[in-house]
This record gives C-alpha cells, structure tokens and sequence, in this order.
C-alpha cells in the first residue's frame, strides 16, 4: 500500500476528514468517527517508525485494533524526542517549535503538510465561529502575540493569523513587536472602543491578561469596552489563572475592561493536538442557557479522562489525565495521552492542572505559573511587568489626546 | 542554568529511545502561551540586553519581591 502524502490513500482519507468536519457541530456520526480513526491508524502506524515500534510493544497494528479506544495514545514527552510527522519532514508546509521552556535544545517539533493544514484551519476556523465568534462576522482584534512574520516558527502566531484573516477586521493589531508589548496601541485601541461603540475582541495567553488587568487595578485604571466586547485567553486552568484565581480572573474583567464572565472565553490548546478547545460559555449565552463553563469536545474529537497507573477510562466525572483523539491530526498521530489532569462532564471537560509525577497518585501540581522551567516563569513575569509598569502614565497620555 | 542559557552540547542521541508510557508528567508542556511568548522576545533580542542580564535582573525581582512592589508603586525603580 501506498502510503505517501501524494497516494489515493491519503488523499481520499484528508477528503473524508474534511466532509466529516464539515457536517458540523451537531453530526454524532459515531461510526464515521471510528472508520476515519482507524484509517488514520493505519496511515500512522505505516509512516511514524517510531509510532510503530510504540505500537507494537503493545501489540497493536491495523487490523487488531477494531475500535478507535484501542490506538495506542503517545504521550506528550514523545513529540519532543522524536519527531511524530506521518510523510516526510521535507513535504512540510508548517514547522513549528513548541516552547523549550525546560530545554532550549529539545524544543517540540510540529511539522504539518498542506492537507494537514488545510484541515486544522477548517477544524478551528469552524469553532471559532461557533464558539468565539457566533453573533458577528468580524470584529476588530487585539492580538498579544507577535506576528507570524516576526514568529514564524511559533504556531500559536500562525494560528492567530488564520483567525484575523478569518474573522478580524482591517484595522486588527498584533501588540507584541520587536520592542516588545506595545502598551500604548492596547490602551489607545480599548480607548477608541470604548469611544466609538464598536466592541473589540482581545486575544492572548491568559498569563498576559493577568497582568494587564493586575497593573490596570494598580493604577486605578477602569474602562467600559463596549457590549459585545470579548476576551479570548489561552493557558489557564480551572483553579489558576496565572496569579490569580478563575474567580478573580472573571471579577477584574468585568470591573477593569467592563467585560462580563459569559463573553470571556478560555481556549485550550497544545502543540501535539490539532483541534484547539473552546469553552462553550458565549455560544451559551447567545442561545439564553445560564452560564455552566466547559470545554467543548467537537464531532471529530474524542477526550478520554484516565486512570493514571492503567491509562484505562476512570467513572464519569472523576478526575485523571485527558487523552485526545483528535481527527485532525492526520498530519501526526491520532491518539494523544497528555498530563493534564481534569474530569468529564455531559458534553465535554475541564482541566484542573497538571500531573505530579513524582506522587504515583493522582496530585496535581498547583498551577500557581505558566507551564516552563522556573527561569522561564521569572523571566516572563519580569519582561511583563516592565512592559505595564507604565500603563498609568501611558494612560493619561492617551487620555489627553 | 546551563541549561536555560543553551550552552552547547550535543543533541541528545535518540535514536535507540523507544516511546513509553511513562514519558509524561514531566511538567514540560508543549504549548505554553507566555512562554513561548517570552521565547520570542528573548530570541528576538528584543530586550537589547544578554540573557544573563535578563535573567539577573528577573532572580533579582523575585527575591525581593515586596521590594520590587513598592518600587512599583512610588515609580522609583
């Protein structure tokens, strides 16, 4: 069998792949779900050695595995070791480097050809519709990550740019340039908004925003975004949001941007998995059911919460490590066991943290910083601080004009 | 340190490592938005200083961290 990116194979497979995501977010086409997962299996195990070495350790190939729950789920450390790419790192569209927080030189590597990225930007680009963007068909948009031009190694760039290109207007900004977070458009743009009525949608790590509205309260700094107005954060958790709580996290981005809880909405997502995870709460709200925040697990995924000693599903609602399957990770391997602990509700998850390791039970590390080495965290802490250190008097400048 | 700082050393000879199960847990994230974000910046030589100053300069922060606060405040750092 042909298995090549150019093969009848892969590319009726990305084909299927993309009609199935294209069914939306209601299709609960269970078997279909299953047949593209085992496809993908085989494509997998086929292309990705050391997958298949994996594989048969546990003595799982095409033909013995019969149910998607059977694949073999790698875990997250193996995307840093080895480089998990289902055709040949040359055909590569997309090369990203995942954060080298603890090691520099042992950076995750993310390498996805053209049908793999036309499928992650139909996957996302549809939950960002559904989730983020569900009453507008463009909004102006303040994006604190760099360009992809300025990044073009980091995905989290990348993506964000298929996003403004989607769904942002033309007047939307990147804050973080070569001097670093540009203060002064954040503050002028949130100001112009305020100003004009057009609501502005602010999207960024959620470690940013903790600090942004931390020095804002500092300086007694307030403003009304106007309805409408949303944030989009990425790397919280359930108990912490950088250094603060969820609850706090909410509370300042009602009083200090003016935004209610409802329209702030947090994002999972991770280098070794395509699909990115929206929490449900604006989709909700537009739809008038009262506010019960989760990650949504769309048709073409499916989230397993597990044991930590059996990697086995544990009873429904109690907690363990998320493993993802995740269709659109043709481009990869389709089953991904990750560290994050966190629980089943009805109609998807929530995260809670991250495995301690050292305790072979289940404790999670308190998440008190973003994930990365403790320099890292230092470092990331000072460089914002600086940056907002001056917002009162930027802010006062910006008020004279 | 040695580590944060990428002093040069060979690339860790995977070739013979197989995948298992226990490659978790270790705390080390693929996507971490602020810090890959700090990456950038740092990469990106956008501070204009070394890593070692930042990196003085960030110990320094945190292990004086009322001091750093203060300082904050009445704008005198």
């Amino acid at each position: 069998m042909d298995y090549s990116l150019g093969s009848d194979y892969v590319r009726e497979l990305d084909l299927d792949i993309l009609e199935y995501v294209n069914r939306g977010l209601d299709n609960s086409d269970e078997d279909g779900f299953n047949s593209l997962a085992l496809r993908e299996f085989e494509l997998h195990y086929h292309t990705v050695a050391p997958y298949r070495r994996f594989c048969q350790d546990k003595g799982a190939s095409p033909g013995r595995v019969e149910r998607w729950e059977q694949i073999p789920a790698v875990p997250s450390l193996a995307f840093k070791k080895f480089v998990m790419t289902s055709f040949p790192a040359e055909q590569a569209e997309q090369r990203y480097f995942t954060s080298g927080t603890t090691d520099p030189l042992n950076k995750g590597k993310i390498m996805r050809d053209s049908g793999g990225v036309e499928l992650i930007n139909a996957a996302n680009g549809l939950l960002t519709r559904h989730y983020l963007f569900p009453d507008v068909d463009r909004m102006k948009m303040l994006l604190m990550v760099p360009s992809p031009q300025m990044a073009p190694g980091m995905g989290m760039a990348v993506g964000l740019d298929v996003v403004r290109r989607m769904f942002g207007t033309l007047d939307s900004s990147y804050l973080i340039g070569r001097t670093g977070l540009n203060l002064e458009l954040l503050l002028a743009a949130i100001v112009e908004a305020e100003q004009s009525g057009a609501p502005l949608v602010v999207v960024g790590s959620t470690a940013g925003f903790v600090y942004f509205l931390k020095a804002c309260e500092r300086d007694g700094i307030r403003f009304r975004l106007p309805p409408g107005s949303r944030l989009c954060d990425g790397g919280g958790y359930l108990d912490q949001f950088g250094e603060c709580s969820r609850e706090e996290f909410y509370l300042k981005s009602r009083e200090i941007l003016g935004v209610e809880e409802h329209h702030c909405v947090n994002v999972l997502g991770m280098g070794e998995i395509s699909t990115n995870f929206f929490d449900n709460v604006l989709r909700e709200h537009q739809l008038g059911n009262p506010l019960r925040r989760y990650k949504v697990v769309p048709p073409w995924t499916r989230t397993q919460v597990v044991d930590v000693e059996t990697f086995e599903p544990v009873e429904h609602g109690r907690p363990g490590l998320l493993k993802h399957y995740d269709l659109i990770n043709r481009s990869m391997v389709v089953a991904v066991q990750t560290d994050n602990v966190g629980f089943a509700v009805d109609d998807g998850f929530e995260i809670i943290g991250r495995w301690k390791k050292n305790s072979h039970e289940l404790e999670t590390e308190a998440i008190t910083q973003p994930h990365g080495g403790r320099i890292m965290t230092q470092l990331i802490e000072f460089l914002m601080k600086r940056s907002l250190k001056k917002v009162g008097r930027v802010y006062e400048k910006i008020s004279r004009k | 340190m040695k580590r944060f700082l990428g002093n040069k050393r060979t690339s860790p000879p995977v070739a013979e490592e197989k995948i298992t199960d226990a490659m978790l847990g270790t705390g080390e994230q693929m996507c971490t938005c602020a810090a890959i974000v700090a990456d950038i910046i740092i990469e990106q030589g956008q501070e204009k200083a070394s890593l070692k100053e930042l990196l003085e300069k960030a110990r320094s922060a945190d292990t004086s961290t009322d001091e750093y606060h203060g300082a904050e405040r009445t704008g005198g750092r």
